[in-house]
């Protein structure tokens, strides 16, 4: 996985750099699980997205409410919105390998239906995990602390919304003590996002 | 209330397309006059399954295939299960399903739809 | 012989296709007589039509002789049950653009052509109707091929799996099954298509049936569908 050997640099706030990391080093034990990438890859060439719709299978095309062909595969399980312009943004894998397997797959059927379709520019956009820590946390508490950070109005939306600055990470903290991490480009900014937030989550549990 | 040319795939409209074919070969009658029976039975169909057909089903099943492309699904169903007003399920290994859209069909304005019917 | 379609307060599918070819037949006669063809012909249409009908035991016809009590009698069902039927004549018909095997593109304009273009046209329209029924026929029989790029060989021999590369060696086995056209085919309209995760649900109307060789007819239908 070239996404974990390639350790992600990052530094604390202060600018003080930290250890890259192969993995989660909290003390917690727990490892976020990765549960959505989003990638793009551009097809380099002009599609008819009509004759997409109507010769490849598990697609849907309606123009009047968005101009890109929904397609979907089982094997991995990801959904592909494929544009005129050659441009593919594919989501639901849960690893980059995944996601790049389904994106080739993708280019594969729309070659298969005549299109001089290359596979350029792979890039990995957005990587969601998500994780756990099995205690509540006193949000409101949290959300005063750290202000700068972070945002929380129930009324509007039942979780702590923290903006980590680095990893620029957005976190996503619920009562329940479950976890949402987003906009990780590779996944080690997931984990070190994890572990740098856990002693603050840790500091905040409810009694 | 829309008329497709959908229900000429039936088997009641593949055997009036076959009839019309063999008039014409007969010389009996001329295509033109076939067409309009044809249109006459976009018509008949659809009045009789709209009004003389009260029946109602449930189809399940895996769904091997999708498709949605100008207003039309297109759906391969395997190991349908079939009941209608609950009688004894009736199974296929395999049935395509090709729906056109009802929307057109119940406003019956031409503006609805925004010309979704033309081809 | 079994009548496919229980009542239920309406008819059954025999009695709804021979109310069909009657329909038909019935509303065709000012046209038969416009276009100078007798009666006799329009007779003989719905002979040979109910013939085919019969042969593909889809609908178990009773004998001719019991023709009268056992079809349709205008009075008894009331036709204005369900919702009011708008009028054939002043209803559009609206084209979908599939192949449905009819003829998609519309004629063209009638103004700048010859009643004899017309006729050609209409001739040519004909024949191009019935050879792509011919060929979605054929196509039953034979396995079909997707036509594009089966013959791709040259990168079967799939190097060094490059990461970048497309090859056949991406191509789920499921998908060379293809479309595997198959006889038994639901004609239908839908009113709503919904898909939570892999679920799916649709609510369908106006249907043909045709499973296992028999027809069946729903006025509605719930479709409820695992991908």
């Amino acid at each position: 996985m070239s996404a974990i050997t390639a350790p992600g640099t990052s530094a604390l706030p202060g600018g003080t750099p930290i250890q890259p990391t192969e993995g989660p080093t909290n003390s917690s034990g727990i490892v976020p699980t990765l549960q959505n990438i989003v990638a793009t890859v551009n097809l380099d060439t002009k599609l008819d997205l009509k004759t997409i719709a109507l010769h490849a299978r598990n697609a849907e095309y309606n123009p009047k409410r968005f101009a890109a062909v929904i397609m979907r595969i089982r094997d991995p399980k990801t959904t592909a919105l494929i544009f005129a312009s050659g441009k593919m943004v594919v989501t639901g894998a849960k690893s980059e390998e995944a996601s790049k397997l389904a994106a080739r797959k993708y280019a594969r059927i729309i070659q298969k239906l005549g299109f001089a379709a290359k596979f350029t520019d792979f890039k990995i956009q957005n990587i969601v995990g998500s994780c756990d820590v099995k205690f509540p946390i006193r949000l409101e508490g949290l959300t005063y602390a750290h202000g700068a950070f972070s945002s929380y109005e129930p009324e509007l939306f039942p979780g702590l919304i923290y903006r980590m600055t680095v990893p620029k990470i957005v976190l996503l903290i619920f009562v329940s003590g479950k976890i949402v991490l987003t906009g990780a480009k590779v996944r080690q900014e997931i984990y070190d996002a994890f572990d740098k937030i856990y002693p603050v989550l840790l500091e905040y549990r409810k009694p | 209330m829309a008329q497709y040319e959908l229900y000429r795939r039936s088997s009641l409209g593949m055997a009036l397309t076959d009839t019309l074919d063999e008039l014409i070969s007969d010389s009996h009658i001329d295509p033109q006059l076939a067409m309009k029976v044809l249109s006459q039975f976009d018509n008949s169909i659809a009045e009789a399954l709209h009004s003389k057909v009260k029946a109602k089903a449930n189809i399940k099943g895996h769904l091997h295939v999708y498709r949605f492309c100008d207003d039309v699904w297109t759906f391969i169903v395997e190991n349908p299960q079939f009941r209608f007003d609950g009688n004894e399920p009736v199974t296929a290994d395999k049935i395509k399903v090709v729906a056109c859209t009802a929307k057109v069909a119940a406003t019956n304005q031409p503006a609805a739809g925004g010309g979704a019917g033309n081809a | 012989m079994t009548v496919a379609n229980p009542l239920s307060g309406g008819l059954p599918q025999p009695t709804v296709y021979k109310w069909v070819m009657d329909d038909v037949t019935e509303k065709m006669k000012g046209s038969f007589a416009e276009h100078g063809v007798g009666e006799n012909i329009l007779q003989e249409l719905l002979r040979t039509w109910e013939d085919k009908i019969q042969r593909m035991t889809i609908a178990p016809f009773p004998q001719p002789e019991d023709y009268e009590g056992a079809y349709y009698d205008p009075n008894e069902y009331d036709t204005n049950e369900g919702l009011p039927y708008e009028g054939g004549s002043g209803s559009q018909v609206f084209k979908i653009q599939q192949n449905d095997g009819a003829g998609d593109d519309d004629l063209p304009s009638s103004a700048a052509m010859t009643t004899q273009q017309i006729d050609a046209d209409i001739v040519r329209k004909w024949e191009e109707m019935q050879s792509k029924t011919k060929a979605q026929k054929k196509q039953k029989k034979i396995a079909q091929h997707d036509g594009a790029a089966d013959d791709d060989d040259d990168d079967d021999d799939d190097e060094e799996n490059n990461d970048g590369d497309i090859g056949s060696d991406l191509d789920d086995d499921e998908e060379d099954d293809e479309e595997q056209d198959t006889d038994n085919l639901v004609l239908c309209q839908y009113e709503k298509v919904n898909r939570i995760k892999n679920k799916w649900k649709c609510t369908l109307k106006d249907g043909i049936v045709s499973v296992g060789g028999k027809d069946y007819l729903f006025n509605r239908a719930t479709g409820d569908f695992e991908w």
